[in-house]
């Protein structure tokens, strides 16, 4: 297949990409792991498929919509709301300050 | 010898006013809520909670694509655009990547004479949902979320914009289109409307048999946060000043995303431009599919459009364009002059305009704002009436008044008779003011003209 | 006198019922008869399971959160009890998914499955053990301890829904609800020696469900009985209108379409029998004498390898799983993304290198159009055959600890419940049998169309009322007393 094997570079990105945090260590370790992974799932390429299309959705259903304007049945009270959070302030979520503008 | 041409396209997104978001059953309208009072579990985000969208957003996106001359697709879908930020709940944003509902348009800038000056590309229309909104306090950043899912609408240009003042015609002729549609409040202050342009520079280089030579630019600049159409104008400008530099020292600028400083007037650098694979697009399993039959395609009906209004008062009432072009602006105020327009058609007689067109009339006091629109359609046409009554003059007054007025104005008279003839038009409008407008104009002139003779 | 006497009698009679297991044992439906009857109320049959908790679950781990409430909830109406694992949200009870990124997660709202059961007047006993975020096959990589199975518990129950098949088959729970994404139901019921259903992919809600694989993940049932699992299914089961993948496909009386007499073209074949254990291809073997007895026909049928299905199982469950575990950032509920373990990550960023640049053809799109490819395959074999008969799983229980050993663990083990979860197709694992020398449960499987859950229930009830799973559960539930 011509594909570039994984380097730690490669997972330390994969990490930073799905905002993971990951050491050097468990780096190189997972690297391993992930490689031996990807050279099994390659095994797809033994079966013939251009002309099959892809599948999404199991079920043929489409055109699943509501109605806008219909009664909610699920909002929220601020107690609830914030029953799980760790830091909120005036009835907001708080996060660390981020510099943007 | 080279020179510069800018390359400039447009993404705008729109809120749509729907009454709930597009997701789930929570309110859309969150201007001046209590934050965090309109959210639910799909909308926040939470652990199990599940998407179903909302059929009018789809439909008003169709409406907006068939508007924009787009062809809409007859397959759609919604698809995951990932990226972590703390005002996206779910870690992505559920969009549409390479099914959007609508493609192919196009939407034509017109001149002051409402002429097509050039037609812009519509590469897209798709629908998304909103973030939460960031409020930034002291010693943090906090987060509202009732703007979380809010349904909106993006629309991409092809990059045929050459200068600011295209883009802002475009923009100003857009709101009022989408204003039309009645889908969006389009208000760039209040957020429903927002847009950013990319520029990129290209050079056109004239070699010496006069052909032109042309270097697409392989980079371009994304401009956020500009609030209104006047600072579009400014932002563009300045960035491409800023990129016409960068290229004259034989550098290209860098591919970023810069924001816009409203008091400075200039561009910055943010960040730069995520590549559209960290997003990693792919198709959303908690959606179904769209499909759209041609059947449903065709029910959903554009109405007359701006433009198409004032070609239509101009060939069959025969106003002329500028009037033309005021009526259509906002939709209600079209609406109450075609509704006058069609009742007083059979008290035409009563208006004592002979073979004036009534219609330019009304389009004028309207215009003029001479007689209120706030008034009912009936109230407009009894003032109106009444207004053009041939006015019955006091002839006694009429004369004590003129000869007031000429008594007073002797040098004015002496102008006159020597030959400046529009020196009476002063003497006019002075009686006309003592008369408190109870003459008619032409009457005034008359009388004036005849006791100026006599003298 | 005749007070004293009376009163006396009556004690008496309350401590021979403490005494004897009145329902150790006792499906959800017979228990509901003595309700009804009045032989015993709601309340006693919860105290009743909360003691054998209190006595049973520090060896086996199958609870993590058991519900108390019950004497301050206003439930007089008859109730049954009923254990959900820990991946559905339930309203003010922790929901966990066995991650300490959820550790103290309270659910400010029901899922619809759970909305279902409570309002058909069920009582949630208590939030089951599961893999972490239901990645797995053994219960191992749940943050707060393996589940031990109740056969021998030094051997893993299964996973992910662990906690579930050994709550039912340590009598725990009469009945449990589970999820299951590519043989998280089947599998460990299969280890645990009980029923495991996986309805068709649309038919039961996963509103509510914390998110594994949303094209594939399934909630479903654990139970003792055929009747049991019907009569849940009949609950739980139907379009839920805050989950647009479920389906508007009529939902018909299971119970009563158990009792039908009904025959069937049963499809064996070769290919689910590849590495399989030999005491577990016996069982097999048997149960097909067993059938034609009864008069089916047994019809020999080819499919795809189940290989690939590990490998697109792979994929896509990755590609999902990454995006759905991307909404925890500690923000709004929950801990920060280092709380993850290593089980997490490692799937995450699977899932992000697929999806990322010059890769999504290659490995995310190819595995649908595979995908594809085995949904046909089902297809045509369905043409010619009701039901396909395959052993669950390939080996019995594994010893703890084991499945470190393998860097596909799950997917190996869960080989030939893979291509039935990757078509969306309904399936029912159910005990036949040991394996002698160990003692442990063997599990045989039904695959069957979708949407016809009604024909794998009524063969596994034809099965049961002829066989009574070879004494299976009745001998498990043994080395539980009261």
């Amino acid at each position: 297949m011509g594909r570039k094997k994984l380097s730690k570079e490669d997972v330390l990105h994969l990490a930073r990409l799905a905002a993971l945090t990951l050491n050097e260590e468990e780096a190189v370790k997972y690297k391993k792991q992930l490689e031996e992974t990807i050279s099994y799932i390659e095994n797809l390429n033994e079966l013939e498929t251009s002309n099959i299309s892809p599948t999404s959705h199991i079920i043929p259903i489409t055109n699943i919509f509501f109605d806008d304007g219909e009664k909610n049945k699920r909002g929220l009270s601020l107690t609830e709301v914030f029953q799980n959070a760790k830091n909120k302030e005036n009835n907001c979520f708080k996060v660390r300050k981020i510099f943007e503008e | 010898m080279s020179n510069y041409q800018p390359v400039i396209g447009l993404e705008i997104h729109l809120e749509l006013k729907t009454f709930s978001k597009m997701f789930c059953q929570c309110a859309a309208n969150y201007f001046g809520k209590e934050p965090n009072t309109q959210v639910c579990p799909v909308c926040l985000g939470f652990p199990g909670a599940l998407p179903v969208p909302n059929q009018k957003a789809i439909e008003w996106t169709i409406l907006i694509g068939k508007a924009l001359n787009c062809r809409i697709n007859s397959f759609s879908k919604f698809d995951r655009k990932h990226y972590f930020y703390p005002d996206l709940p779910k870690g992505y944003q559920i969009s549409q990547y390479d099914e959007p509902i609508a493609e192919n348009g196009k939407f034509e800038i017109r001149n002051s004479r409402f002429e097509i000056k050039k037609t812009i590309r519509i590469r897209r229309v798709h629908l998304e949902e909103d973030t939460g909104k960031l409020i930034h306090s002291k010693n943090g950043t906090l987060i509202d979320f009732n703007r979380s899912g809010v349904p909106l609408v993006e629309i991409v240009t092809e990059p045929d914009f050459e200068n600011s003042n295209d883009v802002k015609r475009f923009l100003e002729e857009l709101q009022v289109l989408i204003r039309y549609l009645g889908v969006s409040e389009a208000d760039m202050e209040k957020g429903t409307m927002r847009m950013e342009p990319n520029i990129s520079v290209r050079k056109i280089r004239i070699t010496n048999n006069n052909t032109q030579n042309n270097y697409w630019p392989n980079y371009k600049v994304e401009v956020k946060n500009i609030n209104s159409f006047r600072f579009v104008k400014q932002a563009i400008d300045y960035e491409i000043k800023r990129q016409i530099e960068i290229l004259n020292k034989g550098k290209i600028p860098i591919q970023e995303t810069r924001g816009f400083d409203e008091k400075k007037g200039i561009t910055y650098s943010q960040r730069t431009k995520e590549e559209a694979a960290n997003y990693r697009y792919f198709p959303e399993p908690d959606i179904p599919p769209l499909v759209f039959t041609n059947d449903y395609i065709n029910s959903i009906k554009v109405p007359e459009l701006p433009y198409q209004k004032i070609e239509r008062y101009i060939s069959q009432f025969k106003i002329r364009f500028e009037e033309a072009f005021i009526l259509t602006r906002d939709k209600k105020v079209a609406k109450y002059f075609e509704t006058i327009i069609s009742k007083i058609r059979n008290q035409i007689a009563k208006l004592h305009i002979k073979n004036q067109n009534y219609k330019q009339i009304i389009a004028n006091f309207i215009v003029n704002k001479k007689i209120s629109t706030q008034l009912s359609v009936d109230e407009f046409i009894d003032k109106l009436i009444d207004n053009l009554k041939p006015k019955e003059v006091d002839k006694e007054l009429l004369i004590e008044l003129i000869d007031k007025v000429l008594k007073n104005n002797q040098k004015t008279i002496e102008d006159y008779k020597k030959g400046k003839t529009n020196a009476i038009m002063f003497l006019i409008g002075q009686v006309m003011k003592e008369m408190k407008g109870k003459a008619e104009p032409k009457i005034v002139r008359e009388e004036i003209e005849r006791r100026i003779n006599k003298n | 006198m005749q007070k004293i006497r009376k009163t006396i009698v009556l004690r008496l009679e309350k401590f021979l019922r403490n005494k004897q297991p009145m329902f150790l044992g006792k499906s959800l439906i017979f228990i509901l008869e003595l309700i009804k009857k009045k032989k015993v109320s709601t309340k006693e049959v919860i105290d009743y399971f909360l003691k054998r908790i209190d006595k049973y679950n520090s060896k086996i781990n199958a609870y993590l959160t058991v519900n108390r409430t019950y004497n301050s909830c206003k439930l007089d109406k008859i109730g049954l009890p009923i254990a959900v694992k820990d991946n559905f949200c339930t309203k003010g009870i922790r929901t966990t998914a066995s991650s300490k990124v959820l550790e103290n997660f309270i659910p400010p709202y029901e899922s619809t499955v759970t909305k279902r059961l409570l309002d058909a007047s069920f009582f949630i006993l208590g939030k089951t053990n599961l893999d972490a975020w239901a990645h797995g096959s053994s219960t191992e990589t749940s943050d707060f301890g393996p589940t031990k199975n109740p056969w021998d518990l030094s051997r893993s129950s299964g996973g992910s829904s662990g906690g579930s098949a050994a709550a039912v088959s340590s009598y725990l729970a009469p009945a449990t609800i589970g999820s299951e994404t590519a043989g998280s139901i089947r599998q460990p019921a299969a280890w645990s020696g009980v029923i495991g259903l996986k309805p068709t992919y649309g038919r039961v809600s996963r509103y509510g469900l914390i998110a594994m694989a949303s094209s594939l993940d399934c909630p479903g049932s654990i139970t003792l009985t055929t009747e049991d699992a019907a009569l849940i299914l009949k609950i739980i089961a139907g379009k839920d209108k805050f989950d647009a993948t479920t389906a508007n496909w009529e939902v018909p009386d299971y119970l009563s379409e158990l009792k039908k007499r009904r025959k069937f073209v049963i499809g064996v074949t070769e290919e689910y029998l590849e590495g399989v254990d030999e005491e577990i291809k016996e069982a097999f073997y048997r149960l097909i004498e067993i059938l034609k007895k009864l008069g089916h026909q047994i019809k020999k049928i080819k499919l795809l390898s189940p290989k690939y299905s590990i490998s697109v199982y792979t994929i896509i469950q990755r590609t999902e799983v990454s995006s759905n575990l991307a909404r925890y950032d500690g923000i709004r509920y929950g801990n920060d993304r280092t709380f993850f373990g290593i089980e997490a990550k490692k799937r995450i960023m699977l899932g992000t290198y697929v999806l990322s640049y010059g890769y999504y053809d290659a490995y995310y799109k190819k595995a649908q159009k595979v995908r594809t490819l085995i949904i046909e395959d089902f297809k045509n074999v369905f043409k010619e055959v009701d039901i396909i008969l395959a052993p669950t799983t390939p080996v019995t229980a594994l010893k703890l600890g084991e499945f470190e050993k393998y860097p596909f663990f799950g997917e190996l083990m869960d080989v030939l419940a893979e291509p039935a979860a990757i078509a969306g197709l309904c399936a029912i694992s159910f005990p036949f049998g040991l394996k002698k020398k160990e003692n442990l449960p063997i599990g045989l499987q039904l695959m069957g169309r979708w949407f016809e859950e009604e024909n794998i229930l009524n063969l596994t009830y034809q099965i049961e009322k002829e066989t009574d799973f070879l004494g299976v559960i009745k001998k498990g539930i043994k080395n539980y007393p009261d």
